[in-house]
């Protein structure tokens, strides 16, 4: 479904990465890991049309996505992937459950319609009663659910999780991994997971290792 | 402290030169208008004082650019106390380089201003020179100690004080007492109690000052009661957020909208008196000397609009990686400029008219309250428009804050 191939990548004199090709199944859940300055968030970024690689291809089913133009790949973002970052990256003035509709907003759906599906992701995730919350009023872990209920609620193909519980405390962090790949799977997203940890790196069907921008080793955990 | 100030501004940032260069250069604008004000005054004719009226008018904006250009390169200012007091310096010398530094800039650009007034108007009055230039100074040296009285600097690094962030009673107290001081000048015609002579004036002049400040910063109430409002109906995304963000922070746009405020206050107010005075001419210049200050108002708003993009920049850049389009968030920019100046300008023009009306209630008539109230609802178009054009033109700076690199650098 999801493709790489030979992607290739720079930071001014940095390799970040070099001929890097993965493959993500639909409703697959993989795991990149590897040290600080391997590439991982690099690759993630690159699968999911955030930044463009300098050679080689991305492609997401058939259809090259690294030539789209600027607006095409922002529709598709939008419509077809769910971003989940480190700290939640959520908008601390609008409530939880805003922040939820919000990319249902974007794609022009009704306000009825899109507080409705929020509210349902929200219970979904465990968070319904911090629905009319603001972001700096919840704990960690309910901010990364909410975050988690945003990347998944316009039901993308693929959800991209950089460090999702790199900001938590490990109960936090299982239950965090436990309800987004559940909610994941339920809707047949695949989901490409960046970490260090390796206790979350256990809950993906296969582990990508990355060193020094290249592929060191493909595992199924 | 001198020198210590020198070796500071040997190594000064780029924004920081910046900040400087439009301190300095803002107190000679506002130096010259005051001095040319003051010189024109004591002429009674038509043209003459209300010329003056005109420049001191301009001169208000300009002071409120000063104040706001205090505020640029924060970052830079902060990192600087802390290793200031890191190495040694006690809470008050740092207070104190801030005050030297702002004072020294106000000094250089008030100068300035004075030798340039001074040369157009040879042989004319000097007097008001030694006046202005001691009051631009003052002036620098409280915005300069003022300007990190937020900033809690200790040798471990540098935190900030919650900013308040919505409505104060005393705001309102401000406006009430301004109104006090206005109704009792009016209803004593000279007899003042207190300033002999000039007390009516003082009473009056101090009456006004206090009714705007109050105005401006109580518009911070129905600025959050505006946009809560909208929030509540938004139909589209845009409008969503910048209702919720504008009434997460209603009190930084009242002060960035205070200098717009004034001069829509005083562009309604000369409206109202228009209409029953004539003086078209006079109040032709009057127009001149507004739009100016309008043109001043929007480079405040410029300043405060880099400063939101800074508090904004890592939730826009997420939204943007999660695909929502750039021109989206620009339009969340100009919505919040127009949800934010409505209530501020519409409150500015109906005082404006309100102040003239009133002072002369017994002689205004009625038919004259068209062409004010006309005048005052263009001022208030004019006013949210120049609100609305800076956040439009703030495009560049949203496309700088978009990028993956805000996500990237940590928190």
């Amino acid at each position: 479904m999801l493709e790489a191939r030979g992607l290739s990548k720079s930071f001014g004199r940095a390799r970040a990465l070099d001929g890097v090709s993965v493959e993500i199944a639909p409703g697959e859940v993989v795991a990149v890991t590897g040290p600080s300055g391997a590439g991982k968030s690099t690759l993630l970024h690159c699968l999911a049309g955030v930044l463009r690689p300098e050679s080689g291809e991305v492609v997401l089913d058939g259809r090259r996505i690294d030539t789209l133009g600027e607006a095409e790949l922002t529709a598709l973002r939008r419509q077809s992937f769910g971003i989940v970052f480190q700290f939640g990256e959520l908008v601390p003035e609008l409530s939880a459950v805003e922040n939820v509709a919000l990319p249902l907003l974007f794609n022009r759906h009704g306000r009825g319609e899109a507080m409705a599906a929020a509210a349902e992701w929200l219970e979904r995730l465990e968070v319904a009663d911090c629905a009319d919350q603001r972001i700096g009023e919840l704990s960690g872990g309910q901010r990364q659910r909410v975050a988690v209920a945003r990347a998944l609620v316009t039901g993308p193909r693929v959800v991209f999780a950089d460090e999702p519980t790199g900001a938590l405390d490990t109960l936090g962090g299982e239950q965090v991994m436990t309800a987004m790949l559940g909610a994941a799977r339920a809707g047949g997203a695949a989901v490409v997971l960046v970490t260090h940890d390796n206790r979350v790196a256990a809950y993906a069907d296969r582990e990508i290792t990355l060193r020094d921008g290249a592929v060191l080793a493909g595992v199924n955990p | 402290m001198i020198t210590v100030l020198r070796m500071l501004n040997r190594g000064r940032s780029r924004p920081e030169r910046v900040r400087a260069w439009l301190v300095g250069a803002g107190a000679g604008v506002a130096a010259f208008l005051v001095c040319t004000a003051v010189s024109l005054a004591d002429f009674r004719d038509e043209g003459g004082s209300l010329t003056g009226l005109a420049l001191a008018l301009l001169a208000l904006p300009v002071a409120g650019l000063v104040h706001q250009a205090n505020r640029l390169a924060t970052a830079t200012r902060e990192r600087r106390l802390a290793a200031l007091r890191l190495a040694g310096a006690a809470p008050g010398d740092v207070r104190r380089l801030g005050a030297l530094e702002g004072g020294w800039l106000a000094l250089t650009g008030s100068l300035a201003g004075s030798v340039v007034y001074a040369l157009t108007h040879l042989p004319g009055p000097l007097a008001p020179v030694p006046f202005v230039v001691v009051l631009m100074t003052a002036g620098g040296v409280v915005s300069g100690a003022r300007a990190g009285r937020d900033v809690i600097a200790s040798p471990l690094g540098v935190t900030r004080r919650p900013r308040v962030r919505g409505p104060r009673v005393r705001d309102l107290l401000l406006a009430l007492t301004g109104v006090a001081l206005l109704v009792a000048g009016l209803t004593l015609k000279g007899g003042f109690p207190i300033g002999g002579k000039y007390g009516t004036a003082v009473a009056m002049a101090a009456g006004m000052v206090l009714l705007l400040f109050g105005l401006t910063m109580a518009a911070t109430w129905l600025i959050r009661a505006c946009a809560a409002r909208i929030g509540r109906r938004a139909r589209s995304p845009e409008t969503l957020l910048a209702a919720r963000l504008v009434e997460s922070d209603p009190r930084a746009w009242a002060r960035a909208l205070s200098v717009v405020g004034l001069t829509v206050f005083f562009g309604a107010g000369s409206g109202a008196q228009q209409a029953g005075t004539g003086y078209w001419h006079a109040h032709a210049l009057i127009d001149v000397a507004l739009l100016l200050a309008m043109l001043t108002s929007a480079a405040a708003l410029v300043v405060h609009q880099a400063e939101e993009l800074i508090d904004l920049r890592r939730s826009f850049a997420a939204l943007a990686a999660a695909g929502v389009p750039e021109r989206s968030l620009g339009r969340v920019l100009v919505r919040q400029a127009a949800i934010a100046a409505l209530p501020v300008c519409a409150v500015a023009a109906a005082a404006g008219v309100g102040v003239v009306v009133f002072s002369v209630l017994d002689i205004y008539q009625a038919r004259w309250l068209v062409w004010a109230l006309t005048r005052a609802v263009a001022m208030t178009g004019i006013g949210v428009l120049t609100a609305m054009l800076v956040a439009l033109a703030a495009r560049p700076l949203l496309r700088g804050a978009l990028r993956l690199e805000t996500l990237r650098a940590g928190r």
